[in-house]
């Protein structure tokens, strides 16, 4: 089985990220391990891919970052929370996936091609 | 976790020393960190967890446009810099101060040249011997110089292109640079004691009135010859010192390989004017120089001294003067 083309889910992490900031403010680390349990490790995002997204999101004001430490308090990382901004890009987001989904899933074959005939 | 740190160094070592590029620095090594302490407890051996951190890594040409250094990436001259090796700065160490030896052996052979046509001159030898003495010993000499230059030309490419060395590499020069600061200290004192001392013998043998030359030409042989160590001892140890300068001042302190070694970062300063430079580059050697020969014409040790408070004077007149850089 082939891999996820990152060309194809590039435009799909920020959606990724920011449906984890939805729940509670995170840090780099920890969005990257969620996003590859809940994909079942088909899909691993990549440390230089991650800090991507989170400056470019945070430029166009759908995150912001603040210093903070986990519940031991033994190293201050970067967190990241989602804005108001956040929100409403992300339910676009979701929008514009169902109507993609919608669309390419038309010229998706149901049944396995056979090879061969006419 | 040495690893994980010098590979994220050397994938940053060329990058310009911006903030953005130091915070991604910092933002990417912690996720490497929490990535690498997580596959750790999940009972992943060390080199496993390197494996896996590294290959997630990913490609900083995905950053270029946060980190503002599009041009940079693209015009190529990211990828022309050549990085030695740890292994390459430790045999260039190692040559140049074969080298550092070489030179110094050439330049006492040089200065102690004469010391035999000296000793001869007051005996009954005929002084054909000491010509031909000093003829050898300066041949000597230069054959040292020439062979050694040749040999170093193979590390003309270190000053000549484009290099860089990384974090690992930066860290053990530095370390060097350290641990070598005693004995440099140690052989520019015992030098600068056998130049004073040098002159003693000559002041002795003339006090304790032996007659003839034979004895004033010994002290002459000695003074050469302490000083030729001396000589020899500085050329030893400023050498090895500079050849771990040339190293630690091949990263460019605008890219971000330029903070490994902070303490070395800081250039001398130097005069706008360049004739004021160089004035002050031979400002105190001429200085030590007015004081030799106007104390040794003259015998007038009691009042030359005044040569020092002036010329400290002078020098702080012209350093407020003239603006430094």
């Amino acid at each position: 089985m082939t891999g996820i083309s990152s060309d194809v889910i590039r435009g799909y992490n920020d959606t990724m990220i920011l449906f984890l900031l939805l729940e509670k403010p995170s840090y780099g680390y920890e969005i990257s391990k969620q996003i590859k349990s809940l994909s079942q490790e088909k899909y691993v995002i990549k440390e230089t891919t991650l800090y991507s997204a989170f400056t470019r999101m945070e430029k166009n004001g759908y995150i912001q970052s603040f210093s903070g430490s986990d519940e031991t308090g033994s190293k201050r990382r970067t967190y990241y929370r989602i804005t108001e901004e956040g929100i409403a890009y992300y339910k676009a987001r979701c929008e514009e996936w169902h109507l993609t989904k919608e669309v390419v899933e038309k010229f998706i074959l149901k049944e396995e091609l056979s090879h061969g005939n006419n | 976790m040495e690893t994980i740190r010098n590979y994220l160094e050397t994938m940053f070592a060329q990058l310009p020393n911006s903030p953005q590029v130091l915070h991604a620095k910092d933002e990417l090594w912690n996720m490497m960190e929490d990535k690498y302490n997580e596959l750790i407890q999940e009972g992943k051996s060390d080199n496993e967890a390197i494996a896996i951190v590294i290959s997630e890594f990913g490609n900083l040409n995905e950053l270029s446009e946060e980190l503002g250094i599009t041009g940079f990436m693209s015009d190529g001259s990211f990828e022309k810099v050549r990085t030695l090796s740890l292994q390459e700065a430790k045999d260039y160490i190692r040559n140049y101060k074969a080298h550092a030896f070489r030179i110094a052996l050439g330049v006492l052979l040089c200065i102690c040249s004469p010391v035999p046509t000296v000793i001869i001159s007051g005996s009954a030898f005929p002084e054909v011997v000491g010509v031909m003495c000093l003829l050898i010993l300066i041949t000597c000499g230069v054959a040292l110089f020439v062979s050694s230059g040749i040999i170093m030309s193979k590390w003309e490419f270190i000053t000549k292109e484009a290099c860089t060395i990384d974090f690992a590499t930066a860290q053990y020069v530095h370390n060097e640079k350290e641990n070598s600061r005693t004995s440099h200290a140690i052989y520019n004192t015992i030098g600068v004691v056998l130049c004073i001392v040098s002159i003693f013998p000559l002041i002795l043998l003339d006090e304790m009135n032996f007659v003839g030359a034979f004895y004033e030409n010994i002290g002459a042989a000695i003074l050469l010859f302490l000083v030729s160590i001396a000589v020899f001892l500085f050329i030893i140890s400023n050498m090895s010192q500079s050849c771990l300068d040339v190293l630690l001042k091949l990263n460019g302190t605008q890219t971000v390989s330029g903070h490994y070694v902070p303490s070395q970062e800081g250039k001398v300063p130097t005069f706008k004017n360049p004739v004021v430079n160089w004035i002050m580059s031979v400002y105190w050697p001429t200085a030590t120089c007015l004081y030799l020969s106007w104390s040794f014409l003259t015998f007038d040790w009691h009042i030359s001294w005044i040569i020092w408070p002036l010329a400290g004077i002078l020098s702080a007149a012209i350093n407020n003067i003239c603006d430094k850089n």
